[in-house]
């Protein structure tokens, strides 16, 4: 009775089909083709967009279907094993809508009437959390599934599948499942209705803390000793024995026990209970909240704040991490602080609606704002929102991969829109109608969901939820009906519930500037780059201080500019102090000029430096004077000025930094002929004679007959008997010496 | 939530209880006026006066026969925006806590009369009274 795919499409008829494609988000021309239209359709991906879309009791159907022999059913046993659960219409319905989506066909009829899915769909079909027995069952060989079968008490049929289907039969058997724990001993039992207790699911850590045994692992290798059965068993091996616990692995290839789990079908078993008990299988209803109270949202705010974080970025005043070009989290506390709410995740929340709703947009810290999200303040509230739906976790990987994902938070915002209006509702209650209707999104019980549902409710509160609680402390929730409308209002509709923006603001002869709360984004933006926020808790207001006023000067804005701005949109003159402060800041501004060289060129004689400035051979070099006789090489570094002096005939030296005498450094001379230098004058020192040398100064050559006195740092320090003073030279700047009288050395 | 904008409205009623009061509007003197009783001015530069609501400020405004709903009506007459619910809240908190303690004399001394022996008790065990 297994059903193909293709089987189901050829037997839609042309609108059903068309209605099909729609909904998995495929053009009419894939309808062409029904084998390839199977193949789509049964990918992975599509599947996993499609099992997002369907609620609680149609999982429910799916899952039972893939349970049956080739996943199909006479129509009569299903009937049965809903036993009256749910009404015929709402059954047959379910069953239509499964139809539609292409994952179920049947035929609603005693006989031959049936209902069946295909193998994609029990692959692929989310499970809730916990272990099925065909799964654990997967990695076993043949052989161990017959010690299994034998160990339970039954004569093990001959081949693998057949042995496998036998477990699943007997383990699923409530009666079979009764026998097996009524022959348990007393702490066996305690044992595994303390696992089943705990969910049905207990890690290795935690059986330590059971409190029947102290046995925390089993006693291998005896295990799948049939003979082992005889001897007295510690009550957990006793379990995994009797298969009423089976040993869970994080990873199949992992040798290590992660702990013992309850299979379903052992947990269906033992309770007695159907796979349709697990859950509802209807929308449960909403409770609503009695006396509950709370603060409501205000979108008012939500776009102020959000003005705020644009203004923060665009001024570049947030931090980014060169690695991704996210903010750094201080940055986006320090915004927080200035905003003075109390939420520390606002401004994170903030940053991520104005940046997936495309109203922030650039990159490696240079952002822009996207004006048209700032038309009018409906446009704004609902790109905020639009951004808010892109966000978050969306319940899974694959809905990205499918053309018009509606994601989690998608779903949560139609479902706004249908809730009753200024009406509190215990926030369970609404949890528990998501997790009905899109349980592979919202329902703790799948992995991956629950927690994004979870953080998805919380940071809709910001934004257009209200939050409260009941005085029994139950917490509630609100949709305002102003909420409702804003979603809902169609263009050129009459009557808004947002008030327009402000577009004026108040500068106060304190050099405050208030600012509505409704003000336009684009006069909170100006008011970034002027000034620093004060206070945020409606109004917010301004401070222009001589350090707002010195930031604006310093990103490009002249005084006139400054005042320009302020007065274009002050509801009154601006105050003399006002004027004053950008006054004062503006005539500071400028006064200490700052640039750039890589050399400086500095001469005892300033005539000189003219002279280098006129030289046409060092037209290469560009000048900016900064002293008589110093002037910055702009264009080169030292060594490629020194070059271009000496080409031109000159002979410049390095300056170290920190001396006023030149010296060239040791560098320039080659060791062997310093080393050669310092020996002469030594020699010279110690045998007092008199040296006639000639050196480099300040460009100029000069000679002289000298008594040397002391070598010292490089520095031969003697006197100059002809002009009867001290004197130091550099050895490096020597360039001819020899014994007074005598035959010169020259360098 | 925000539903009604009054633009044509003085004043602007902040969360943090400070209350600024438009001096350009023609219904400042009788939004002053009115907000002398419970809030005081903090300053008042040319075009925008401030004021505080404090717990002093309603007491005082208690002491003199101002009534909850009155000061809550002040507010909601003269506010541009929706009131926040919590200054609100905080209002009739602290109005409501006007009288519950009363210093009589008693004889040669002096007796301290509550509404409620628990709060007698708290009082007692306060280490600060």
């Amino acid at each position: 009775m297994s059903m193909q795919l293709v089987q189901l499409l050829q037997r839609l008829s042309a609108e059903e089909r068309g209605e099909l494609l729609r909904r998995r988000g495929l053009d009419a021309a894939s309808g062409a083709d029904l084998g390839k239209l199977a193949s789509k359709l049964a990918d992975p991906g599509s599947l996993v967009a499609a099992f997002a879309e369907l609620d609680q009791f149609q999982h429910l159907v799916l899952r039972w279907l893939a349970d049956q022999p080739g996943h199909a059913a006479a129509w009569a046993a299903l009937g049965r094993e809903l036993d009256g659960r749910v009404p015929p219409d709402y059954l047959e319905n379910a069953l239509r809508e499964l139809r539609l989506w292409g994952l179920v066909d049947y035929e609603a009829a005693p006989a031959p009437g049936y209902v069946a899915t295909y193998g994609a769909v029990a692959t692929s079909l989310p499970q809730p959390r916990g272990a099925r027995l065909r799964e654990l069952m997967a990695n076993l060989d043949s052989e161990t599934l017959r010690r299994m079968a034998m160990g339970l008490g039954l004569k093990a049929a001959p081949t693998r599948d057949q042995r496998e289907r036998q477990l699943l039969d007997s383990l699923g058997n409530s009666d079979f499942c009764a026998g097996l724990a009524g022959r348990l001993s007393e702490p066996a039992r305690d044992l595994l209705e303390w696992v089943r207790s705990e969910g049905g699911w207990v890690s290795q850590g935690h059986v330590k803390s059971n409190p029947v045994t102290k046995v925390t692992g089993l006693a291998a290798p005896t295990i799948w000793d049939v003979g082992a059965a005889q001897k007295p068993l510690d009550p957990l091996t006793e379990l995994v024995h009797n298969r009423l616990l089976w040993e869970f692995r994080e990873y199949r290839w992992d040798s290590r026990v992660s702990g013992y789990v309850v299979p379903r079908e052992v947990e269906q078993a033992l309770s007695g209970r159907s796979l349709f008990d697990t859950g509802p299988l209807q929308p449960p209803l909403l409770e609503r909240a009695e006396r509950a109270r709370g603060l409501l949202p205000n979108p008012v705010h939500l776009m102020r704040d959000a003005s705020h974080l644009l203004g923060f970025v665009t001024t570049g005043r947030c931090e980014f991490r060169q690695q991704d070009g996210e903010p750094y989290q201080r940055s986006l506390r320090a915004l927080g602080k200035a905003l003075q709410h109390p939420d520390a995740g606002y401004p994170f929340l903030l940053w991520n609606l104005c940046r997936a709703s495309g109203l922030l947009h650039g990159a490696d810290t240079t952002f822009t704002v996207a004006e048209a999200g700032l038309a009018d303040p409906r446009t704004l509230y609902l790109t905020l929102l639009g951004g808010w739906s892109r966000t978050g976790w969306q319940g899974d990987y694959s809905l990205a991969r499918v053309g018009n994902p509606r994601g989690l938070r998608m779903r949560l915002l139609e479902l706004l829109v249908s809730l009753p209006a200024d009406t509190w509702i215990e926030r369970g209650s609404l949890e528990g109608l998501c997790a009905f209707l899109w349980p592979a999104l919202f329902s703790p019980r799948y992995p991956g969901a629950g927690q994004a549902g979870d953080a998805a409710l919380s940071s809709l509160l910001h934004l257009a939820l209200a939050e409260g609680e009941a005085p029994d402390g139950t917490k509630a929730v609100l949709v305002p009906r102003a909420v409702q409308l804003l979603l809902t209002k169609q263009e050129g509709e009459e009557g808004g519930t947002l008030p327009p923006w402000d577009e004026r603001w108040t500068v106060q002869p304190d050099r405050c500037v208030v600012v509505a709360p409704n003000a336009h984004p684009k006069a909170l933006l100006e008011l970034w780059r002027l000034a620093q926020i004060e206070s945020n808790q409606g109004a917010a207001v301004f401070r222009l201080t001589a350090a707002s006023v010195a930031t604006a000067l310093n990103r490009g804005m002249s005084p006139d500019a400054i005042l320009k701005l302020l007065r274009g949109r002050s509801a009154t003159p601006l105050p003399p102090t006002v004027e004053r402060l950008i006054r004062d800041q503006g005539q500071r501004f400028g006064r200490i000029r700052v640039g750039a060289a890589q050399a400086y060129v500095r001469t005892d004689d300033p005539a000189l430096l003219e002279e280098l400035q006129r030289d046409r051979k060092l037209h290469g070099l560009e000048w900016q004077e900064l002293a008589p006789g110093v002037a910055a090489v702009v264009n080169v570094g030292p060594t490629a000025a020194i070059e271009v002096l000496r080409k031109a005939g000159y002979l410049p030296v390095a300056e170290r930094p920190g001396t006023q005498s030149p010296d060239t450094p040791r560098s320039n001379l080659p060791p062997l002929q310093v080393r050669q230098l310092q020996h002469f004058c030594r020699v010279a020192i110690r045998d007092g004679l008199r040296l006639s040398v000639r050196w480099s100064e300040g460009g100029r050559s000069r000679r002289a007959v000298i008594e040397p006195q002391e070598l010292k740092d490089g520095h031969l320090y003697a006197y100059w008997p002809g002009k009867d003073e001290e004197v130091v030279l550099s050895l490096a700047a020597i360039t001819l010496v020899s014994v007074a009288g005598g035959e010169e050395a020259g360098w | 939530m925000v539903t009604g904008y009054h633009p044509e409205r003085p004043l602007i009623v902040q969360a943090d209880r400070s209350l600024l009061l438009e001096v350009d509007n023609p219904q400042f003197a009788e939004c002053r006026d009115r907000l002398a009783a419970f809030a005081e001015l903090r300053k008042s530069p040319e075009h925008i006066h401030s004021y505080a609501v404090t717990p002093l400020s309603l007491w005082n405004a208690s002491a003199a026969g101002a009534t909850v709903d009155g000061v809550i009506e002040t507010l909601t007459a003269f506010s541009k925006y929706e009131v926040p619910a919590n200054l609100l809240a905080d209002i009739r908190d602290l109005m409501g806590r006007y009288g519950r303690l009363r210093l009589l004399r008693a004889g040669d001394g002096l007796a301290l009369e509550a509404d409620e022996p628990d709060l007698l008790d708290q009082l007692r065990r306060n280490a600060h009274v």
